[in-house]
């Protein structure tokens, strides 16, 4: 399957015609795409300053019940970037940008499953008071620092439009 | 943009009394973050104004986000006037009552016009984005 049959089967599908009939649907999934990142970004910065040594008073254990509200960030996020690629696969897939911002949720993520997966048992288990060890820091300064880059890089998919990368 | 509304919708939940254990206090030292990103905001904000003011300034969808802003920073105003008193924003399972709770919902829904609002603004001055 070529990249030309992809494009075809993307819009045949139900969703990229609906997208296409309704414009003012693209309207609200831009509004819930922002929604999304404000509550993505809100908790993540509560979660990785708590990481970071900011925010004493609070145990972690209470800052990580922010990462539900991350994860709902991320959903609508998702779904309506997904709305957005069946509304105009080839638009978006000819963006190098949009490629930048792509790798950059990949990484983003994979930070996501190491700091889970590895970092917070040991977060969990460190005294309160005390620093959190180097890997914990890096993976919350990470954190920050890829998502500010990955919105930076969404504002900047019109300015890329059409631009050979 | 993200900055301002997303530190103001976590203050708004933890008031509501989501992430109970978090400190009131604790999520003041977002304000910084709350206060860089504003400043960024109005900048390009007046930059962006001034490539099309007169456009803009009649527009009526701008109008109501200009004015969802306003009433959205007037209302986190009244929230820290409110929950910012000691010692509630020291303790970090204080329970807001009723009060500070319907201004974290006005609150909420000010900045969330703000968006809504904001970005259909473009809609309105073409016709297809």
């Amino acid at each position: 399957m070529n990249h030309r049959e992809i494009y075809d089967w993307i819009a045949n599908t139900p969703l990229s015609q609906y997208m296409r009939q309704e414009q003012d649907v693209f309207s609200v999934c831009q509004t819930i795409h922002f929604f999304g990142l404000c509550l993505l970004l809100g908790s993540l910065l509560v979660i990785d300053l708590r990481l970071l040594g900011l925010m004493k008073r609070t145990p972690v254990s209470a800052v990580l019940k922010f990462v539900p509200v991350a994860i709902v960030g991320f959903t609508l996020n998702l779904l309506s970037g997904i709305c957005f690629l069946a509304y105009n696969a080839p638009l978006y897939a000819t963006n190098w940008m949009f490629w930048v911002k792509m790798g950059l949720v990949l990484l983003a993520g994979l930070n996501m499953l190491f700091f889970t997966f590895v970092e917070q048992p040991r977060v969990l288990n460190t005294p309160d008071g005390q620093s959190f060890d180097t890997a914990t820091r890096i993976s919350a300064v990470l954190s920050l620092t890829l998502w500010v880059a990955v919105i930076v890089a969404g504002r900047l998919l019109p300015v890329t439009q059409g631009a050979i990368g | 943009m993200a900055g301002v509304v997303g530190s103001t919708y976590m203050l708004c939940l933890r008031v509501l009394g989501y992430a109970q254990g978090v400190a009131v206090a604790d999520i003041g030292r977002l304000r910084a973050v709350a206060w860089a990103g504003f400043l960024a905001n109005a900048i390009s904000g007046v930059m962006l104004f001034c490539c099309d003011a007169v456009t803009l300034a009649f527009n009526g969808t701008f109008q109501i986000k200009m004015i969802s802003i306003v009433l959205g920073g007037i209302a986190v105003w009244v929230l820290w006037r409110t929950v910012g008193r000691d010692p509630s924003q020291e303790d970090s399972y204080f329970t807001y009552g009723a009060g500070a709770k319907a201004i974290a919902i006005t609150t909420f829904a000010f900045w969330t016009a703000a968006i809504i609002f904001g970005r259909h603004i473009a809609y309105t001055i073409d016709p297809i984005l």
